[in-house]
């Protein structure tokens, strides 16, 4: 139950993080934004970097984020992923929908128990 | 919704370059696992331990692999795929069955086709006319002679006292030319006075009758069956008054049979309709002869 339950906020939330932090820091690789993540996250979320790429994949398809390879700054060759404008609009939709949802249950949980 | 069909689309690309992602996508695991070892032995690990750490993150690669395969493409298409694949080696393999099993199959199918073609004739679509009731069938059975001459029907006509009418019909295979494109056309010739003996209205223009016979090649006239004209003639309505080729001859299309009319014959559904006295035109052998 716990493991269906955390893949099913997961994927919505995942998204979500994914497109904020491109947002946020311009060009990155998967790498790096799985470490971004796990930083800001501050270990709460346990999962394996290699979920970024599911991810990372959906948001390609849907062109809200796009792919390219490139040079990272040792040197080296990484695929670097960068929002596009649409990826934009909907993450401003999708902020607002958390912040309301969020609000919603905020307010419930602060309700007196009896 | 615009969203489902770029996510639809972009599926489908890739179900056609899985060799090609599959590598795109081990080339960033192995760059995120450099990377990530790179971190580590800067923050003072041992290559080997900074690797098997990377490693660790990042998760089982085999697995992580096979999941984007199955975001990207079409697992279910590739599936299918496989098994088309698979099932066309092991039919390879053993002739000897694939041969049995198509027979079977085709054995089937063809007797389901008959059993279907009958249900259709008898049950399903029976001769559509008014009062088919009073409608019989001649036939002559005092010798092996599958057909009555065309005298003998005008004979049998002519004294004819049993029936309100007498009307004789026989296949007709033709080239059918409408001016730039001759086919193989199946119709029946028909006695003049058919349509009224079974008391058919035209669907469009009109049926010929017994008084546009005046002998032999008198009456240059075609009717068209519905589906015909459906099928080959898109439903034009002028098509009334234009000039076809039977057999290099020309023929003027007077009308249009009703669609629900499709001729006495069972399994037979004629493309045209022509008057018997003019069957001498489609037939290298003459058997008017009176």
């Amino acid at each position: 139950m716990t493991v269906a339950t955390k893949s099913e906020i997961l994927q919505g939330t995942l998204d979500l993080m994914v497109l904020k932090t491109l947002d946020a820091m311009g060009p990155l690789h998967g790498y790096g934004i799985a470490l971004r993540i796990e930083q800001l996250s501050d270990e709460v979320l346990q999962v394996n970097q290699g979920t970024v790429y599911a991810s990372l994949v959906r948001l390609v398809q849907k062109r809200w984020i796009r792919a390219e390879w490139g040079t990272s700054e040792n040197n080296r060759s990484a695929k670097y992923y960068d929002i596009t404008s649409r990826g934009r609009k909907q993450l401003a939709a999708e902020a607002k929908d958390w912040a309301r949802i969020a609000g919603v249950i905020g307010k419930l949980l602060q309700l007196e128990s009896r | 919704m615009l969203d489902f069909v770029r996510v639809a689309l972009s599926r489908v690309r890739s179900a056609f370059a899985i060799a090609r992602e599959d590598d795109d996508f081990t080339r960033e695991l192995a760059s995120h696992v450099e990377l990530a070892t790179q971190e580590n032995i800067r923050r003072g690990m041992a290559p080997g331990e900074a690797r098997r750490q990377a490693c660790l993150r990042l998760g089982g690669m085999t697995q992580l692999r096979e999941d984007h395969r199955a975001l990207r493409g079409l697992p279910w298409f590739a599936s299918v795929l496989q098994d088309v694949r698979y099932a066309w080696r092991v039919l390879r393999k053993s002739p000897g069955f694939t041969l049995i099993a198509v027979f079977t199959l085709a054995l089937g199918i063809a007797a389901n086709a008959v059993v279907f073609a009958a249900l259709n004739a008898f049950i399903l679509r029976p001769l559509d006319v008014p009062r088919p009731e009073s409608l019989y069938s001649i036939h002559r059975t005092f010798d092996d002679a599958a057909n009555e001459s065309y005298p003998d029907y005008v004979d049998l006509r002519d004294r004819n006292r049993t029936f309100e009418d007498l009307a004789a019909y026989t296949f007709q295979f033709v080239g059918f030319d409408t001016g730039h494109n001759p086919a193989r056309a199946w119709g029946v010739a028909v006695s003049g006075n058919y349509f009224d003996v079974l008391g058919i209205q035209p669907h469009r223009g009109r049926l010929f009758h017994a008084s546009d016979e005046h002998g032999p090649n008198s009456a240059p006239y075609i009717v068209l069956g519905y589906a015909y004209w459906h099928g080959h003639f898109q439903d034009d309505p002028n098509v009334v008054g234009r000039t076809v080729q039977l057999n290099k001859h020309p023929f003027t299309i007077v009308g249009v049979a009703p669609p629900e009319f499709r001729g006495t014959l069972l399994f037979f559904n004629p493309d045209f309709f022509v008057p018997i006295v003019n069957q001498e035109q489609l037939q290298s052998g003459n058997l008017l002869i009176c």
